[in-house]
C-alpha cells in the first residue's frame, strides 16, 4: 500500500515541484549566460539590463522554489488528510504509519531534490562552463585527490572519511524528515480542536518548539552542573591536536547531533501517529 | 449467520456531549437498511464509528467480527456526506486511485456508469458540477464488490431526478450478499428500495425493525411511522 501512496503522492506534488525545478533550472541556465556576457562586456545598456533582470530572478527563484516545497509539504498534509479529502484518504486499506510515511518520504524527496539543484546551480553560476576544459575538470578532481591523498599521509583512515560522508548524507535526510514531522505534529495535535484548527496548529507549532528548547537548555545545563561539559571540552581538545583526532570528533559531533535529530523525530513522529490514529477529528 | 456489522454498548462523546449513548444493533449481511433519524441524532457518528473515522469512548463496533482497520476498510465501500475527491484529479485518475487501492474495485463496471451518463474520463473533478461530482462519487463507490456499503445522506441536496440515478444505482449495482445502510431523514424517497430500517435519536436506537413488519404492524408507511415516532 505505501507504493500506491506514494505513487499517487508524487504525482499529486509533482504537477507543482516539477513545473516549478524546471524554471529555477531555466532560470539558473540564463542566469549563468548573463553573468558571462556582463563578464565579456557583451551588449549594450538594454541587454544588460534584462541579464542583471535574469540573475536576479535566478536568485529570487530559489527562495520561491524553498518557499513553494515547504508550502507543498505543509498543504499536502493538511488538505490531503486533515480536511474533506481525509474521508478518502483515511477510509484507504491502509493505516495512518503509511499515511504518513507517504507524505514524509516524497516532502523529503523534494526538499533534497531542490537543495540539490539550487547546489548544482549556484556552482554552474560560479564556474565559467562555457570557457572550461577538460583538463579544468581534471584539475578539480584531482586537487580533490590531492586533498584526500594529504589526509590519508596525516593518518587520517579511509573509513573515518566515509563514515563522516554517510553522517552528513544521513543527517540531511533526517534533518528534512524531522523538519517535516514539527509541522505534521503541530497539525496533528491543531486538528484536534472543535474550532480555530489552523489557529491550534500553530499554536501547537510554536509550543512544541518552546518544549524542545526546554528540554535541551535543561539537558544541558545539567551536564555543566555535573562537569561533563569540561570533560568533554578537554577531551575534544585533546583529541583536536591531530587530524585523525579532528576527524574523530568530527564524526562524533556528527553522530551525536543526528542521535538527537532521531530522539526528536521520534517524539514528533509519535505525536503525529497518535494524534492521527486515535484522536483523529475530521471537521 | 455472522452480523456484518455489530455495536455492542456503543458510545462516543465529544466532550461532555454524547453523540451515541449505549448503541446495540446487529445487521446481517444481504440487507438494504435505513438509518433513519432527524439531523444532529448521530447517524453521521455511527457511520464515522464505522469507517475507523472515529474511535468509541465506550463500547465496540465490529465489521465482519473485526475492530475497524486496514482489515475491514478493505470490505467497507463508504460514501461520505460531502464531496470529498480531490479537484485536481480527472476521472481517469480516480479510476486508476480505486483501482490501485481497492481489489474489489471493478473499473469496467465504473467506466459502463459512466459512459451511461456521458462522463468523460477526461474531465477533472473541480470541472464538475456538484450533482455530476456527486454521481461520479456513487459510481466510485458502488463499483466496489464490497461487503458493507455505508452511504451517508447520499440523496441530501440533489435534484429528483439525480435523487432516482442514484437510488437506481445504488439498487442495480450493490453486491446481493452485502448489506447497504443508507443514512438519511429523506424517508419517502428511500422507503421502496428499503429490506429494514433503524431510526436513531439523541444518540440512541428507538426502533429496528423490518420495513414489512411496520407496514403490518403500524399499518402506515415508514415515513408516515417516522413521522409520528418524531413528531415535534
Amino acid at each position: 500500500m505505501l507504493g500506491h501512496l506514494l505513487k499517487h503522492e508524487f504525482r499529486a506534488t509533482g504537477r507543482r515541484m516539477l513545473p516549478t525545478l524546471g524554471v529555477l533550472a531555466l532560470l539558473g541556465v540564463l542566469a549563468n549566460l548573463s553573468i558571462r556576457m556582463l563578464e565579456s562586456g557583451f551588449g549594450g545598456t538594454l541587454l544588460r539590463i534584462l541579464m542583471g533582470l535574469f540573475v536576479a530572478a535566478f536568485f529570487i527563484g530559489m527562495t520561491v522554489a524553498w518557499v513553494m516545497t515547504l508550502v507543498l509539504m505543509i498543504s499536502r498534509f493538511y488538505r490531503n488528510l486533515l480536511k474533506d479529502e481525509g474521508y478518502l484518504m483515511f477510509t484507504l486499506p491502509t493505516n495512518s504509519h503509511a499515511l504518513i510515511w507517504s507524505k514524509l518520504i516524497v516532502s523529503t524527496v523534494w526538499f533534497l531534490a531542490t537543495a540539490l539543484l539550487i547546489g548544482l546551480l549556484m556552482m554552474l553560476t560560479v564556474a565559467n562552463l562555457g570557457q572550461m576544459s577538460a583538463d579544468d575538470f581534471n584539475a578539480a578532481f584531482y586537487g580533490v585527490r590531492e586533498v584526500l591523498d594529504m589526509l590519508y599521509q596525516l593518518g587520517v583512515s579511509r573509513s573515518s572519511l566515509i563514515l563522516l560522508l554517510a553522517e552528513l548524507v544521513v543527517a540531511s535526510v533526517v534533518t528534512c524528515l524531522t523538519t517535516c514531522l514539527h509541522f505534521y505534529a503541530a497539525m496533528g495535535l491543531g486538528q484536534m480542536s472543535a474550532n480555530h484548527k489552523g489557529l491550534m496548529s500553530v499554536l501547537a507549532f510554536i509550543g512544541i518548539s518552546i518544549a524542545f528548547q526546554i528540554l535541551a537548555s535543561t539537558v544541558f545545563s545539567g551536564l555543566v552542573k555535573a562537569g561533563s561539559v569540561d570533560l568533554i571540552v578537554q577531551s575534544i581538545e585533546d583529541l583536536a591536536q591531530s587530524a585523525p583526532g579532528v576527524v574523530r570528533v568530527a564524526n562524533s559531533s556528527v553522530g551525536s547531533a543526528l542521535l538527537l535529530e532521531v530522539l526528536q523525530g521520534a517524539v514528533l513522529y509519535v505525536i503525529t501517529s497518535l494524534s492521527l490514529s486515535k484522536k483523529l477529528n475530521l471537521a | 449467520m455472522s452480523a456484518i456489522l455489530e455495536c455492542r454498548n456503543l458510545s462516543k462523546s465529544f466532550g461532555g456531549v454524547k453523540a451515541l449513548d449505549g448503541v446495540n444493533l446487529s445487521i446481517e449481511p444481504g440487507r438494504v437498511v435505513g438509518l433513519l433519524g432527524p439531523n444532529g441524532s448521530g447517524k453521521t457518528t455511527l457511520i464515522k464509528l464505522a469507517n475507523g473515522l472515529l474511535t468509541p469512548s465506550d463500547g465496540e463496533l465490529l465489521i465482519a467480527g473485526m475492530k475497524p482497520g486496514a482489515d475491514t476498510k478493505a470490505i467497507v465501500s463508504y460514501l461520505p456526506d460531502r464531496t470529498y475527491l480531490p479537484d485536481w484529479m480527472s476521472v481517469r485518475q480516480m479510476l486508476d486511485f480505486f483501482e490501485d487501492f481497492y481489489a474489489d474495485f471493478q473499473r469496467e463496471k465504473a467506466v459502463e456508469m459512466l459512459g451511461r451518463l456521458s462522463i468523460d474520463e477526461r474531465m477533472h473533478l473541480g470541472q464538475m458540477s456538484k450533482g455530476t461530482r456527486e454521481k461520479v462519487q456513487l459510481i466510485l463507490v458502488m463499483s466496489r464488490e464490497a461487503g458493507l456499503y455505508l452511504l451517508d445522506e447520499p440523496i441530501g441536496g440533489v435534484d429528483p431526478a439525480t435523487r432516482d440515478f442514484i437510488l437506481d444505482t445504488i439498487i442495480r449495482n450493490y453486491n446481493p450478499s452485502a448489506s447497504v445502510i443508507i443514512s438519511t431523514h429523506l424517508i419517502a424517497d428511500v422507503e421502496a428500495v428499503l429490506d429494514e430500517v433503524i431510526f436513531i435519536n439523541g444518540g440512541r436506537i428507538v426502533l429496528q425493525k423490518s420495513v414489512d413488519e411496520i407496514r403490518e404492524a403500524q399499518g402506515k408507511s415508514v415515513d408516515a411511522y417516522f413521522r409520528e415516532v418524531f413528531k415535534c
